[in-house]
């Protein structure tokens, strides 16, 4: 039975990891290798040791991009699962013509960032834009958004939000499907209101998509970078540069690869570190059924 | 009461979808407009001349065909060999126990939070040694190990019951048989939804193609769309028009995978 | 038999012939998005008059250019021949990544006196050894809108104008109702060095950044205050359009812009515009933007490769094409070419305006690291546009960044 069972454990994970060493490894180590050398991909490298390193951690221009890239993850994350557990809970209803429902909130994420760029870039327009003419008809004056380095960022998240609010709702959408209906009936027979219901019943036995939603949204958040790069490049003023942008400009715009591979493990490790928190939340938090 | 309760979800529900619309139609309107409406401001939705000419532009002066036809193409394989490899592997994480297994999963999920940039140039130099450039091999095969489905597919493995496996087993099927024909006709949900982020990932890939390519005929849709911005001016009209060339085949397969799967779920009673 | 015959033979010419023809790479940005065809029929020209060389265009956009020539580098899959811009072209050279052309010139009996603009040319060479030809040049001219000057009863703008007569003339156009401004000019770090010689300032002086002398501050504050008297839209009132946009809507009666702008407005505008040298304080500056068509040092084909260069950048029908569908100018200076453009009725017609402007041409001092060099520098202007610095502080920061690279 062991032998057995060791041939298909093989056969099973061959493919993933074949692929996992060339693609994935190989890279890696080669690039872990670049961050101690001045490679500017066109001529040889030379080895640096860790300037580079020292570079960074002496860099105005990395600390500023550590700290806007916090600034985006800590609230983009928490405002998508919130309104993407609304999304998923209206679109888990079950009446005609619920899949046009489902369709249109899905749209955003699947627009690609030039097209959606653009719509919000006008959207957030301090003189024409819709944002800003809605808030004058409640007599407020809205802000330059995308002009003004204070509201610069949140131009960003607003439109990230509104571009990735339908990705959450469509993993935790596949959370709820699960869940038993029996369950949510016996326990609506036993006198519990809604709001009870989803605390103490909908929401803890649909924790792993939950948990899932959150750990996807976070490191993909860590690694924000096509809506900064097309609604900004990073300005005005550097207000809006984030770690991937500042990786991406050192790489492919100033052709330092090393310095951008040491960056890039350290944003690397950042994530992971948030990631073992995260983990370490899931075996408190998630039940598995 | 309840009625009332109901008319308002429905209202919010509407206007959400409405916000959420707006900016594909405005693009589709932009697609359809000749270049000088294209700088009205404030913008007008739609300009009194509407025309094709932006489509027509971009299929006969760029090969939008060609580009249509790449990302098309490499795509289907890249779902279709990422649903089987990635499924393939989650089933061994979430069924069998072998040494070092919670290792390997967590380097596994590590190389999620590697941004792409930094793995790019070495693997486009591995992938040139092999021959591989401006090739769909070299477009195809890097792109294909998803840390990403291995999760999906081993949270929605670890939450369907053993009990059918174990019966399975008894009744003299081996492990192969118990995933194609029992594990995975079982996680449609899974499946579907995994297509979905697998099929976007791929279709607006950019960084990738746009190395491993010199050659125009081997490009994708993504890469076309930003061979449309000059150096020094964009011509929006012509941009939109390709915004929704990519947009629409992403749509039609979401709409599709989502009717068929998500939705009614046959509740085997022993789930949940 | 004989068809047979005929046809092996026929088949065996064809293949000998295609196994001697050698195929030439040529990478271009210059040429996308709207020349593309341009190009297609000087190489078809080309390819007629050279049976044997067959080449092999390769366009990428700008943005990414430079990424993926250097990739191809790294690879060793690189063009053989490819467009390059005069800061790039330095630090190529530097990485000894070109093939000089010396050599060939002379086989080829080729002298660059009489065809091309010395300047133009010797700006693509380095240490000494040549690396290529000026395929083209373009600069930044003053355009204005003579309906609107018209208008406003203002008279054109003339080449000996001083900032202050610019500054004038855009108060008197000035109609923000209207939503129409005098004038804009770009607030970057290209702009900026032009402006920086303009007003006789220099940016590195004797091993030292000189970028902040009072000098440097004053033109910085020439470009800024534009926004603070009106005459110039703010970032908020361009409402995301570009100024060639604003200009074509007839927003703007003066734009400085470049002069690869003369086909769109030609096409677009829908009112009488011209040229005018770029108005000056201490002197006279202009932008000069050379592109050259280079060599890789990893080529099999130099000899193929350098005939084609050549075409392309001192044929008559190369010039002619780029003349006629407003693609940049070529560098040459053959004059018996030139006279038919500088007269003809195509706007604008004050086009001996270009020649003038490059009597003071400013060549941006090239330092290692130049594209971050750059970024620094925007940010650093940007920061005095929205009011968070002052134009002295911006540039002392600058001046340290030089500093630190020179040394």
């Amino acid at each position: 039975m062991q032998k057995k069972h060791k041939k298909y454990v093989l056969i099973f994970l061959l493919p993933s990891l074949i692929l996992f060493v060339i693609f994935q490894i190989v890279p890696l180590i080669w690039s872990f290798a670049l961050s101690f050398t001045d490679w500017n991909i066109r001529t040889d490298p030379n080895f640096v040791f860790v300037d580079n390193y020292i570079k960074m951690f002496t860099s105005s221009d990395f600390w500023s991009s550590c700290l806007h890239t916090l600034q985006y993850v800590f609230i983009e994350v928490p405002l998508v699962i919130f309104f993407g557990m609304i999304l998923a809970l209206l679109v888990n209803q079950k009446f005609k013509g619920i899949s046009f429902f489902r369709g249109a909130y899905f749209i955003p994420v699947v627009s690609s960032w030039v097209a959606v760029s653009l719509i919000w870039k006008g959207l957030l327009n301090p003189k024409f834009g819709m944002i800003n003419q809605g808030l004058s008809v409640l007599g407020i004056q809205g802000p330059s958004w995308l002009f003004d380095p204070s509201w610069a960022m949140w131009g960003v998240i607003l439109a990230s939000t509104w571009k990735d609010m339908g990705f959450a709702m469509v993993l935790l959408l596949g959370g709820l499907q699960n869940v038993d209906k029996q369950l949510l009936e016996a326990s609506s027979l036993d006198g519990a209101n809604s709001w009870k219901r989803f605390w103490k019943i909908t929401l803890p036995l649909i924790s792993p998509s939950v948990f899932l939603t959150s750990m996807i949204s976070a490191i993909s958040a860590f690694q924000v970078f096509e809506q900064v790069w097309v609604m900004t490049e990073g300005g005005p003023a550097g207000a809006t540069s984030v770690l991937v942008e500042h990786i991406y400009k050192n790489a492919f715009k100033y052709s330092q690869m090393g310095y951008a591979a040491a960056l890039s493990w350290v944003l690397m490790l950042i994530i992971l570190v948030i990631s073992l928190i995260q983990n370490k939340l899931e075996k408190k938090w998630v039940v598995y059924s | 009461m309840k009625k009332f309760t109901k008319i308002i979800i429905i209202i919010l529900m509407i206007s959400i979808a409405a916000g959420m619309i707006f900016p594909f139609l405005w693009t589709v309107s932009t697609s359809l407009k000749p270049k000088k409406a294209t700088l009205q401001y404030p913008p007008e939705l739609f300009s009194e001349e509407i025309t094709f000419e932006n489509y027509i532009t971009i299929f006969e002066k760029y090969p939008f065909g060609r580009f249509l036809f790449n990302s098309c193409f490499v795509t289907l394989i890249t779902v279709i060999s990422q649903i089987i490899i990635c499924s393939m592997t989650a089933f061994a994480f979430a069924r069998f126990n072998f040494k070092f297994k919670n290792l390997l999963f967590t380097v596994f999920l590590i190389t999620m939070m590697i941004p792409f940039q930094v793995t790019a140039i070495p693997l486009y130099l591995i992938i040139r040694s092999f021959g591989w450039v401006d090739t769909y091999l070299g477009l195809i095969l890097p792109r294909l190990f998803s840390a990403f489905g291995i999760f999906l597919f081993r949270q929605a493995f670890m939450s369907t019951s053993r009990e059918f496996d174990e019966s399975a087993l008894i009744d003299g099927a081996n492990y192969l048989q118990v995933f194609f024909k029992i594990i995975l006709p079982m996680n449609k949900t899974a499946i579907a939804t995994f297509s979905i982020f697998s099929f976007m990932d791929s279709w607006n890939s950019y960084i990738w193609p746009l190395i491993v390519t010199t050659n125009q005929n081997m490009m994708t849709l993504p890469l076309g769309l930003s061979a449309l911005q000059g150096r020094w001016s964009t011509q929006w009209n012509l941009v939109s028009a390709g915004a929704v060339v990519s947009i629409v085949p992403i749509l039609i397969v979401y709409l599709f995978a989502q009717k068929k799967f998500i939705g009614s779920m046959s509740s085997a009673g022993l789930k949940g | 038999m004989r068809k047979l015959f005929t046809v092996l033979t026929v088949g065996f010419l064809v293949s000998l012939f295609s196994f001697a023809a050698v195929t030439i790479d040529y990478m271009t940005f210059s040429a996308v998005p709207s020349h593309e065809e341009t190009l297609q029929e000087i190489v078809n020209a080309f390819e007629k008059e050279n049976p044997d060389i067959r080449i092999n265009v390769i366009p990428v956009a700008w943005e990414d250019y430079f990424l993926k020539l250097s990739t191809m580098y790294a690879g060793n899959t690189q063009p053989d021949t490819f467009e390059i811009n005069y800061e790039n072209f330095v630090e190529y050279a530097a990485d000894g990544l070109l093939s000089p052309i010396d050599d060939i010139n002379k086989k080829m009996n080729f002298s660059s006196e009489k065809i091309f603009y010395d300047k133009a040319y010797r700006g693509f060479s380095s240490d000494g050894k040549q690396y290529g030809f000026p395929a083209s040049f373009s600069t930044v001219v003053l355009f204005y809108n003579k309906d609107l000057f018209d208008a406003a009863g203002v008279e054109y703008p003339k080449s000996d104008w001083s900032w202050i007569d610019e500054f004038e003339a855009a108060k008197l156009l000035t109609d923000e109702d209207q939503m129409i401004w005098g004038t804009y000019q770009p607030i970057q770090f290209w702009e900026y060095y032009k402006v920086l010689a303009q007003n006789s300032g220099s940016m590195i002086k004797d091993g030292k950044a000189t970028i902040n002398s009072t000098a440097g501050v004053n033109a910085l504050k020439w470009l800024v205050d534009k926004i603070k008297y009106n005459i110039m839209p703010s970032t908020e009132e361009e409402a995301g359009l570009n100024s060639e946009d604003l200009f074509v809507n007839g927003q703007l009666a003066m734009v400085h812009t470049g002069i690869w702008f003369f086909s769109q407005f030609r096409e677009e505008c829908d009112f009488d515009w011209d040229i005018q040298v770029e108005p000056g304080m201490a002197s006279k500056g202009a932008h000069y933007f050379a592109n050259a068509v280079v060599m890789s040092n990893r080529t099999n084909n130099r000899d193929a490769a350098w005939k084609w260069m050549k075409f392309l950048t001192t044929s008559e029908l190369a010039a002619k094409l780029r003349f006629e569908k407003g693609w940049e100018l070529p560098a040459i200076s053959d004059e018996a070419l030139l006279k038919p453009y500088l007269n003809d009725n195509s706007l604008p017609l004050n086009k001996k305006a270009i020649f003038e402007s490059l009597e003071g041409a400013a060549v941006p001092p090239v330092i290692r690291g130049w594209g971050a060099f750059t970024d620094v520098v925007n940010k650093e202007l940007d920061s005095v546009k929205l009011g968070l610095k002052s134009a002295q502080a911006a540039l002392d920061v600058v001046a340290e960044e030089i500093n630190k690279q020179l040394k």
